[in-house]
């Protein structure tokens, strides 16, 4: 009686070891879903859980006063992007070499440390506060006036991006509503105030001059050229982007919309 | 006697149990798949269109196209039949098909990193949801660009599927969502269909 026991526990033993040789091959074929059994009917309560993750962005924004203003300007600025800055910024690309127009980015992020370093330090957060200051002080010397960034490639400091529009949003400010700004392109209330506050502390414009002795222009024309060469600048190195995401929209303006709203909602957050 | 029988008893359950899901094989299957998709990045002498071909079908299983149809649509999904739902799934398929590939073939040649593994927070709670999974990769290029799978686990078959992608972080099922809810707000579901279509040729 023991033995034949024993002979059908190790009989069992064995089968085990052959399925568990089987199915660990197997394993990963059957976790991961085929093709052919992909139409599963996806149980209405497994669903609700989905429902509660993607709901929230439709009831955000529901309230959307500017809707037909918006989409118009929508148009506009993808007819602009799409056959004047998109050119130019191809051209440009083409024509200044890649250390040249990454030399150029640094600098531009080097001159707007203030913004940087004021947000960081409103949103309490004091530790960035310092390694934004540390990046300003290596950059500009070592980094021959920001064209390059030793703080990070050698010191490992990474920038640590905010403005006023994210300060106001740490603090709980909301939104307010959508507004797509000419050539500026997706923004809401909330930023566009942001944008405000932060002029007023960049050098690269002539607001609050008489407050700030480090204001680099004198005049809107200057601002506008140092802004458009900024724009043209950064541009370059995203050619093609831009179309590729909107190339095979249905419906372009709520598309980036989600895509700046969710954009923010991340830098708010970091 | 009785003990022996324990013994079996527990031998049997203890062989079973060591068939249970485990959530590490999602990253090495991936790291398998996306190691593929390099490989056929790399391969000159391909087409376009060939690589996009392999680069798909080096990718589809993982895909759960019926749950993102139903996620991008929302509350449209109840109010369409059958046969607007098939049609729906095989065009958002061939979409979504076409933007992955479309935002990989830029990075051609570049390293795809398998990052890690993290779960995925409810926005709501800020704590973790349960049986999702975020798989993290990053092309590494002149910059990082960061492209991330979600994964859910289906309560029934047990099986771990891609119900979500994010570039950078933005959710292309949130956008998308976004659209489609417009569009679908002054327009009937076959335009969006036939939209979708159109699109998918070009």
């Amino acid at each position: 009686m023991r033995n034949i026991v024993l002979f059908i526990f190790s009989l069992f033993l064995f089968t085990a070891c052959s399925t568990k040789q089987v199915n660990n091959t197997n394993e990963t074929k059957t976790q991961i879903k085929t093709e052919t059994t992909q139409v599963v009917q996806s149980d209405d309560e497994e669903f609700d859980d989905f429902e509660e993750e993607f709901e929230e962005e439709v009831q955000q924004n529901d309230f959307d006063p500017l809707e037909g203003y918006n989409r118009v300007m929508t148009t506009f600025n993808d007819y602009v992007y799409l056959n004047v800055l998109d050119p130019i910024a191809s051209g440009y690309k083409y024509v200044v070499p890649t250390p040249v127009r990454t030399g150029v980015s640094n600098v531009f992020d080097n001159l707007l440390f203030p913004v940087r370093f004021s947000n960081n330090l409103l949103q309490l957060k004091f530790a960035n506060a310092t390694e934004e200051l540390g990046r300003f002080v290596v950059n500009s010397i070592w980094g021959i006036a920001g064209i390059m960034d030793p703080a990070k490639t050698e010191l490992g400091w990474e920038e640590h991006d905010e403005d006023f529009g994210q300060t106001l949003g740490y603090w709980g400010v909301g939104e307010g509503f959508h507004v797509v700004l000419p050539i500026l392109g997706p923004s809401n209330l909330r930023d566009m105030v942001g944008l405000v506050g932060d002029s007023y502390v960049s050098p690269l414009n002539s607001t609050g001059q008489s407050d700030l002795p480090y204001k680099l222009r004198t005049n809107a024309v200057e601002t506008a050229a140092t802004f458009t060469l900024r724009q043209v600048n950064q541009f370059s190195f995203t050619t093609g982007q831009y179309k590729n995401l909107t190339k095979d929209s249905v419906d372009l303006y709520p598309l980036l919309k989600s895509v700046y709203n969710q954009r923010r909602e991340n830098q708010i957050k970091e | 006697m009785n003990k022996l029988f324990k013994l079996i008893f527990v031998a049997i359950f203890a062989t079973t149990s060591l068939f249970a899901i485990q959530k590490e094989n999602i990253e090495k299957d991936m790291e398998k798949r996306i190691a593929t998709i390099i490989d056929i990045l790399k391969q000159k002498e391909l087409t376009l269109e060939n690589k996009e071909e392999k680069i798909i079908k080096a990718i589809d299983g993982v895909f759960d196209f019926r749950l993102m149809s139903r996620i991008t649509l929302g509350k449209n999904w109840k109010k369409i039949d059958e046969t607007q739902k098939a049609e729906f799934i095989e065009a958002y398929k061939k979409k979504l098909e076409k933007k992955y590939f479309a935002n990989l073939k830029d990075y051609n040649g570049q390293e795809i990193k398998v990052v890690g593994t993290d779960s995925v927070i409810s926005k709501k709670s800020g704590k973790a949801i349960k049986n999702r999974l975020l798989l993290k990769t990053e092309l590494v290029g002149d910059k990082k660009f960061e492209i991330n799978y979600l994964f859910y686990k289906n309560k029934k078959t047990n099986e771990w599927s891609v119900y979500d992608v994010t570039a950078e972080n933005i959710s292309i099922l949130k956008a998308d969502k976004a659209e489609f809810s417009s569009f679908l707000s002054s327009k009937p579901i076959d335009e969006l269909i036939a939209n979708i279509k159109e699109n998918n040729k070009k």
